[in-house]
């Protein structure tokens, strides 16, 4: 059974239809690719799955649950995390908090815990600080752990927007973009570490135009344009679909 | 532990506190010790709004309608139903507390102007209702002769401790996943709430905490008074609140105290200046603002902090020319 499944999902801003009547499911343990020419829908997508926005119809079932409208910070504690296209991180934070902020959800410590600082809060604040050193060993970040994120370069902030995803202990990890903007050396980083959190049993939706990071990863790849999902099936498969190679190339029209 | 360690771990906040301790035992005349007794009450009002502004990044011009609801509580209390000091200083900051759960609402969708101007109404609306129900508040001629929970030196010192434990419940609030919750929304509420941080009731406690603060204060005030009067409770009490957290650099305990004590106490400093004085006060803190940054405890701290040799100085050198 597929971790997440989303039928006819519809998004319409006024006269726009954003996102059109998409299916699309993403499997345990899989990484499907997302993929489309800009302004074909995949954030509106992805934002519509995470909670940021309510669909207009169709449906989002995650783990044979229904999930769509409901609010982000549910939908996180349920298992989906996620990274943005244009980083949202807390700039005057350190990396070390906010890859703790990741772990908001596993916490239990009450306001009283924390006015008393009772034996509860302190075990689990050495429970987070261990977990914080796992991911961020995990992603390499160890080494800029009490830097303030405000301080770090463009490709390091977007490993740090992965490692807090990750410290919510997601079972789906949505990504929108993560290799944009990342110098080659970044990208093989990138590769190295989403097949190793693909390896601890994270399924991982990938928004990318980064075509070899896309036919490298992933098991299955989903193509969008214009709202509606054009094609599907693996990298091979869609490379040949003349569809795919219309919305990004445009039709061989005959110049007369 | 070694002694600088163990002062250490008390913290300037907390150490500023304890000088205060102190001070009565050098003899200060009793006007002097009036206003410091005022600029303690003060510190929670700037707590407050450490939590609210500082680190929720709610801003707020109404807390001296909190206060005013605070005291008011206590005043009527105690002086229409004969209640004991002691349970009027719980429940007024009980009411301020309900009533900042009223002023919190609006914020859910307001923001930045909007959210300000707000709390500005509140605070009158607060000031209007104390002004025209004569009966209950005494209205323009004030509530008279208040019970006090104590004077002189034992309330001083009582306000003290309230502070100090005040000071350290925010610090601790600060470095808890509570406090990164509430910076969270501060910095990027689409972050905090795709990071599981229920936003609505995070914000929802931040304005009850800084409420309840703000009543303790206020009850604070009707102690050392022993008058109410609506014109306590204005705008200009509010912007004075702002100012004191700005200039303490808006998430800095530390910084909050001092700033409360000494924006509280300048004005009087300033006294023999007769008319001039308003002139150099204002003067004097836009000296105060424009040189924050050499100022702000905060950034001296991180200045410090950089002298010391860090464990991967690579990682330094790489930032420094990212910077």
């Amino acid at each position: 059974m597929s971790l997440l499944t989303a039928t006819q999902l519809t998004k319409r801003f006024g006269g726009i239809v954003a996102v059109n009547q998409v299916d699309l499911d993403v499997g345990s343990g899989e990484i499907c690719g997302l993929i489309g020419p800009n302004g074909s829908g995949k954030t509106t997508l992805v934002n519509v799955i995470t909670g940021i926005y309510k669909p207009t119809a169709g449906k989002v079932v995650f783990e044979g649950r229904p999930i769509h409208g409901r609010t982000p910070h549910e939908i996180c504690a349920l298992g989906i995390g996620r990274t943005f296209q244009n980083i949202r991180l807390l700039l005057a934070l350190s990396v070390f908090d906010n890859v703790r902020l990741g772990g908001h959800i596993h916490t239990c410590s009450r306001l009283w815990d924390v006015l008393l600082r009772t034996g509860r809060l302190r075990r689990e604040e050495k429970e987070v600080a261990d977990r914080i050193d796992e991911v961020l060993d995990l992603t390499g970040l160890r080494s800029c752990r009490d830097e303030l994120t405000r301080n770090l370069p463009y490709g390091r902030r977007k490993v740090v927007e992965i490692a807090r995803a990750l410290m919510a202990r997601p079972k789906l990890l949505v990504l929108d973009e993560p290799a944009a903007g990342l110098n080659s050396s970044e990208k093989g980083n990138l590769m190295t570490l989403l097949s190793r959190v693909r390896d601890t049993g994270i399924s991982i939706l990938l928004i990318e135009h980064e075509m070899a990071m896309v036919e490298a990863l992933s098991n299955r790849v989903f193509v969008l344009n214009y709202g509606k999902k054009i094609s599907q099936g693996s990298f091979a498969e869609i490379q040949r679909d003349a569809a795919v190679v219309e919305a990004y190339l445009g039709t061989g029209g005959s110049h007369a | 532990m070694s002694r600088l360690a163990y002062l250490k771990r008390i913290g300037l906040a907390q150490g500023i506190l304890l000088v205060l301790a102190l001070i009565p035992l050098i003899g200060v005349p009793a006007y002097q010790f009036y206003v410091l007794e005022r600029g303690l009450q003060n510190v929670l009002v700037v707590l407050s709004l450490v939590i609210l502004l500082g680190y929720t990044g709610q801003l707020s011009l109404g807390q001296a309608g909190l206060v005013a609801v605070g005291a008011y509580t206590y005043g009527i209390l105690c002086v229409n139903y004969g209640l004991s000091p002691w349970l009027g200083l719980v429940a007024a900051p009980l009411a301020a507390g309900l009533v900042g759960v009223v002023v919190g609402f609006p914020s859910f969708k307001l923001k930045g102007p909007f959210l300000v101007v707000n709390t500005l109404a509140f605070s009158e609306i607060v000031r209007i209702l104390i002004l025209n129900n004569e009966k209950v508040t005494g209205g323009p001629f004030g509530l008279n002769r208040i019970p006090a929970i104590a004077t002189g030196l034992p309330l001083y010192y009582f306000m003290l401790v309230v502070a100090f434990l005040a000071a350290v419940a925010t610090l601790r609030l600060s470095r808890s996943h509570i406090g990164l919750a509430l910076k969270a929304i501060r910095e990027d509420e689409v972050a905090a709430e795709a990071m599981g941080v229920h936003v609505r009731n995070y914000k929802l406690l931040a304005f009850v905490i800084s409420a309840v603060l703000a009543g303790v204060s206020g009850v604070f005030f009707a102690n050392l008074a022993g008058y109410l009067n609506p014109d306590s409770f204005t705008i200009n009490e509010s912007s004075t609140y702002l100012l004191m957290v700005v200039l303490g650099g808006m998430d800095n305990v530390a910084g909050g105290i001092l700033s409360s004590l000494t924006v509280t106490s300048l004005p009087e400093a300033l006294r023999f200046m007769a008319r001039s004085r308003m002139v150099v006060y204002s003067l004097i803190l836009l000296l105060v603002l424009r040189y924050s940054n050499v100022l702000n405890l905060a950034n001296l701290k991180r200045m410090m902090r950089r002298r010391q040799p860090t464990p991967d100085a690579s990682t330094v050198a790489q930032n420094k020319v990212n910077r």
